[in-house]
């Protein structure tokens, strides 16, 4: 897929790069990645990606925009509130690079719909902000064998890593069971900074784009992890698990519900 | 001593602070040293004298559940991180 006279402008701060040049260009040109969420992460996941210019963006939200949410996701404006996330998104990003396509889905994805919902992508980045959703996309992900660009926020901590399916350890690998809902708060009941999701969702964005060009990536195996009151980052290392259910030898359907998991890690707790 | 880094949502079993220094010759023993100036601190990352299964501990960036748990050496300046996952975004 070669380049027009355009991209080659419009790319060239990139692609004078000495590890990036047209072919790489020429890859993401032909890449189609899904990001699931227009939220906090997917705001700089979704414009990096636009930036960088990946082929086809499609942007997968169900929310429409809030009042609240204008502190961190800078696609939308005060006019929007109440307009679906995914649209919004597409639209202005298609306006920021018309060379590619960026396109929305306004769909809750679920357990269920996750597997042919993510199908047929080079790359899912997640930047949703719930365990049943993220465990969800995981799995999707390790039996349709798609790489996951991970990344999550709370508070002024964040984590991000790069999951190669067959080849690196998936979230499940990581974590296989979600924390009770009451250990671990959301974004909507502890607050979130623009700049802390800002920051993780650049990070993701930064290895979809060299994954994809076909460069050397730094989060395989890795879970990165920052706290911005300390500026510590530390990256932790990971294992694949023969035995995980998502992207082990064999594959266990396994909806997180964080209501059921609660109660149950509290009758355990009581037994 | 070793340095105990801790996740956000942990920070509230130790005054809110996200870093502990505690002496012990083994994660266990760390652990308990925690505890005893941060009364209930085990009862969060410990359950029927295991690390809770949706908490994880790494000593200078290794998973101790891939290695030998609890039962983990610890030396001087050693890094404990305690991670459950997070969700937001
Ligand atoms: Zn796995």
């Amino acid at each position: 897929m070669g380049l027009n006279l355009n991209e080659i402008k419009r790319y060239s701060r990139q692609l004078v790069l000495p590890d990036f040049g047209s072919q790489q260009q020429a890859r993401l040109k032909g890449s189609k990645v899904a990001v699931t969420g227009g939220g906090g992460l997917g705001c700089p996941v979704s414009t990096y990606l636009t930036l960088a210019g990946i082929g086809e963006i499609h942007i997968i939200d169900m929310d429409n925009i809030e009042m609240s949410n204008l502190n961190r996701q800078f696609l939308y404006t005060p006019e929007d509130v109440g307009k679906p996330k995914a649209e919004v998104a597409a639209e202005r990003l298609g306006e920021v690079n018309p060379e590619i396509k960026v396109d929305a889905i306004v769909e809750r994805i679920t357990y269920d719909n996750a597997f042919d919902l993510l199908k047929g992508y080079d790359a899912v980045v997640d930047g949703t902000d719930n365990f049943p959703v993220r465990y969800a996309i995981n799995d999707a992900c390790a039996v349709n064998r798609t790489p996951l660009f991970h990344g999550a926020v709370l508070m002024y901590e964040g984590r991000a890593t790069s999951i190669i399916p067959k080849e690196t350890a998936c979230f499940r690998c990581a974590f296989p069971n979600p924390p009770p809902s009451n250990m671990v708060p959301t974004c909507r009941e502890a607050g979130v900074v623009g700049s802390m999701v800002g920051l993780i969702g650049s990070i993701q964005a930064m290895e979809t784009v060299r994954y994809l060009a076909g460069l050397e990536i730094g989060l395989k195996n890795r879970l990165l992890v920052i706290n911005v009151d300390t500026m510590e980052f530390e990256k932790v290392r990971l294992r694949r698990l023969d035995d995980c259910t998502a992207c082990g030898d064999t594959f266990v359907p396994r909806p997180v519900d964080e209501v059921c998991e609660t109660r149950r890690i509290e009758d355990e707790q009581r037994a | 001593m070793a340095i105990v880094r801790l996740s956000t949502p942990l920070r509230k079993f130790n005054q809110g602070k996200p870093e502990v220094e505690a002496g012990g010759s083994t994660l266990k023993e760390v652990l308990q040293n925690i505890d005893a100036s941060n009364p209930g601190f085990a009862d969060k990352v410990l359950e029927k004298g295991e690390i809770k299964r949706f908490v994880n501990i790494y000593v200078n960036n290794e998973d101790v559940r891939l290695g030998k748990g609890l039962e983990t050496q610890i030396g001087e300046k050693d890094v404990v991180s305690i991670l459950p996952a997070v969700s937001g975004g």
